[in-house]
């Protein structure tokens, strides 16, 4: 892989983007890297994705982003914003600077860029897109990107990541040296799955990392969820226990809702209907047996759901009942 | 409080508030849907060839520490099978083997093996070293014969075939002559490698058939059964190494491997994430485990008769004089389980847990008899409240 290409970077935050985005937007003129530096100095609100004070690497990692992604352009005095681009126009129209978090239509704006970028779909989208397309938007991205698992394998020439899609497994990428895993694995994939909420993972102790695109928005409960569940309850059976990653696994890239919106369904059914549902929590040493760090340990972790008194719940127990209450929810439009 | 019991008919609360563990009230009892397939697993695989093992998966307060005490107490003796159970034994072989000896003590094991195996040094007069294993012992260690004993032992180890392995069978001959200075185990008695050790390295499972041998020749037993409970719980630590993990794994392939050659039976009790992470890890290693699913059974929820007879039994035992058929739920009200919470009722721990509230709180004169509606509603909200806004996802 090409290393000028390589340029995505997880410690990038798309709230500092905003602001510096909207500081180079006052200046049509073009503005200076050392202006911007100091700008973002006199300016210490600027923090990095894990909420530290910019450093001048960073500072460059940002300009860089913006310029890859198209949203600004080097003119002779320095950097301007692409106004000639009509998704920029459309994404100064959303941006509201000041803000400690994106809104959702910051989030879709910037997502659009990213899906739409050469170098972010080549190393990463491409490989979630059916064969057939070879064209596609943030939408077609949510609406037809198929499930992809990632792994880190042992190889005769070391420990190396891969990337592969579950439905077709020719359509994968080895990620081999520490650049192309910054770039991808914490590039693209923190973008797509933190920053941006439009990709969601979790991790399974037989694939690894299972990743899938998911709707940026939506409503809780799902109507699918509750009548997929619905579908899955045993009518012969008092009880019906279900693993809640096995229904992410299954649900998630089938629906393409997110694991915080999956769990807030639950939740939502829990709290209704309690003498319906059990939680059922597990060991949290047995939760995270693979790993091997405190990250992994978190990574796991995030695919449970987890209670107020901090227990990890791997599993419910649902009566029959629940068919015909989720029903008459249904009946009356949740 | 006694005044409180004999108006509800009772001598004690039979309903224990921590609900975990086993009632000390008489024999144990289990529904016929979690008895049957145990029953039919223990009788099928007495009479044919295969892996003696067994997962039984619920959830905390499912009644899985209950059943496996039950199978310790009532089913396995009936059958010639001597069971030992165990808490969340840890991920290293010998930390079974640990808990095990632990379990039977050092002097009570070596006592039953040296009685098994009846040693006479050549040379001495037994009277020398008197009848007992102690005053055998004392003699042993007075006239500095211990070496010689431990010869003699290693042989008598072979020829009542406990052991062929010749670094095995001197180990036990050790277990067995240094009770006298030292009648109790240590942990680094069971850390191979170490100097003084008394488990051999690399030599796990040959060394844990021996003790299973020993066990049940010495007990007079058919074979020996290993009840283990919270697998799930394999370190208290948080996190597990990578050489855990595989620890983890290793041992249960290993205790697998001694189901299908020794007289050996293992019955796990585990949460029902703990089997399919471990399935997840090792997918060929979990279906030997459970014979392609036909060795695993999944504690079903109470249905409300057995709630109800749950809750007859454990009153009974504690009655001071029998009552009439239609009162025998009493101070409860015939209908207890049609007044609580499905999710109560279903569940062994949560069901008595507020029935012991119920009883307890009765102290109170102004409770009414048989219990109301609105009371046993008050207790069983008060220990399961409904839940609020409180959980998250991460």
């Amino acid at each position: 892989m090409e290393s000028r290409t390589l340029w995505m970077r997880g410690s990038v935050s798309f709230v500092a983007l905003r602001e510096l985005l909207c500081f180079i937007a006052l200046h049509p003129e073009g503005i200076r890297p050392v202006d911007m530096e100091n700008w973002v100095r006199s300016n210490s609100f600027l923090r990095t994705q894990t909420g530290k004070l910019v450093s001048k690497t960073t500072i460059y990692h940002y300009r860089n982003t913006l310029l890859h992604l198209g949203i600004i352009k080097r003119i002779d005095k320095g950097y301007t914003v692409a106004r000639e681009n009509p998704e920029v126009s459309l994404l100064f129209q959303v941006l509201r600077p000041g803000m400690p978090d994106l809104s959702i239509e910051e989030r879709e704006m910037f997502a659009r860029f990213v899906v739409m970028n050469h170098d972010c779909r080549r190393y990463f989208f491409d490989i979630f897109m059916p064969e057939e397309i070879s064209e596609y938007h943030l939408v077609d991205f949510i609406g037809r990107g198929q499930p992809v698992a990632w792994k880190r394998l042992s190889t005769p020439q070391g420990r190396f990541e891969q990337l592969s899609n579950l439905l077709h497994k020719e359509k994968s990428l080895w990620i081999r040296s520490e650049n192309e895993r910054q770039a991808i694995l914490y590039g693209v994939r923190y973008w797509a799955r933190n920053q941006l909420g439009f990709l969601d993972e979790i991790f399974l102790e037989d694939i690894g990392g299972l990743m899938f695109p998911v709707s940026m928005t939506g409503s809780v409960p799902d109507p699918r969820i509750l009548n997929a569940l619905r579908e899955v309850i045993s009518p012969s059976e008092e009880w019906t226990i279900l693993s809640l990653r096995r229904l992410v696994a299954e649900w998630g890239p089938k629906y393409r809702i997110s694991i915080e919106r999956l769990y807030q369904t639950f939740l939502w059914i829990y709290r209704r209907f309690p003498q319906y549902v059990v939680m059922i929590p597990t060991s949290e040493a047995f939760a995270a047996i693979t790993a091997i760090s405190p990250q992994a340990e978190a990574y796991h972790l995030r695919g449970y759901l987890q209670d107020e008194k901090g227990r990890y719940i791997s599993h419910i127990r649902v009566h029959s009942n629940l068919r015909e209450v989720i029903l008459c929810q249904e009946l009356l439009s949740v | 409080m006694s005044g409180t019991l004999e108006r509800l008919r009772l001598r004690f609360n039979p309903f224990e508030p921590a609900a975990s563990g086993v009632p000390m009230v008489d024999k144990l009892w289990v529904p016929d849907r979690w008895a049957h397939p145990l029953q039919q697993f223990l009788d099928t695989l007495q009479i044919t060839q295969g892996p003696k093992a067994y997962a039984i998966l619920g959830e905390y307060g499912s009644g899985k520490t209950y059943l496996l005490r039950w199978l310790e107490r009532e089913e396995l003796p009936k059958r010639q099978i001597r069971p030992f159970f165990f808490d969340n034994p840890g991920v290293q072989f010998y930390d079974l083997a640990n808990s095990l000896l632990r379990q039977l003590g050092r002097e009570e094991f070596a006592k039953s093996l040296w009685e098994f195996l009846n040693p006479s040094i050549p040379g001495f007069q037994s009277s020398l070293f008197g009848n007992t294993f102690q005053e055998w012992l004392r003699g042993i260690k007075k006239h500095r014969r211990e070496d010689e004993a431990i010869r003699v032992l290693a042989t008598l180890i072979r020829e009542k075939k406990i052991a062929e392995d010749e670094e095995i069978r001197h180990k036990l001959g050790r277990l067995i002559v240094e009770t006298y200075e030292r009648p109790y185990f240590e942990y680094r008695d069971f850390l191979a490698g170490r100097s003084g050790a008394l488990v051999p390295e690399r030599e796990e499972a040959p060394y844990f058939a021996a003790i299973l041998r020993a066990l049940r020749l010495t007990g007079g037993a058919e074979s020996v059964a290993f009840l283990i409970d919270e697998f799930e719980e394999v370190s208290l630590q948080k996190r597990l190494t990578k050489r855990q993990a595989h620890e983890y794994l290793a041992t249960m392939r290993r205790l697998i491997g001694l189901t299908e050659r020794e007289p050996f039976w293992i019955i796990v009790a585990m949460t029902p994430q703990a089997a399919e992470v471990t399935e997840k890890l090792e997918p060929a290693l979990w279906e030997r485990f459970i014979s392609q699913g036909k060795h695993q059974f999944q504690i079903p929820p109470l249905n409300a008769e057995e709630a109800k007879e749950l809750v007859r039994r454990r009153l009974a035992a504690a009655r001071s004089k029998a009552l009439s058929p239609n009162e025998d739920l009493f101070p409860f009200p015939e209908n207890l389980v049609e007044i609580l919470r499905e999710d109560i009722r279903s569940s062994p721990r949560r069901l008595v847990k507020v029935c012991s509230l119920a009883i307890a709180r009765a102290s109170d004169e102004s409770v009414i008899t048989p219990f109301t509606v609105e009371y046993l509603r008050e207790v069983q909200e008060e220990l399961y409240p409904r839940p609020s806004g409180g959980l998250s996802s991460t």
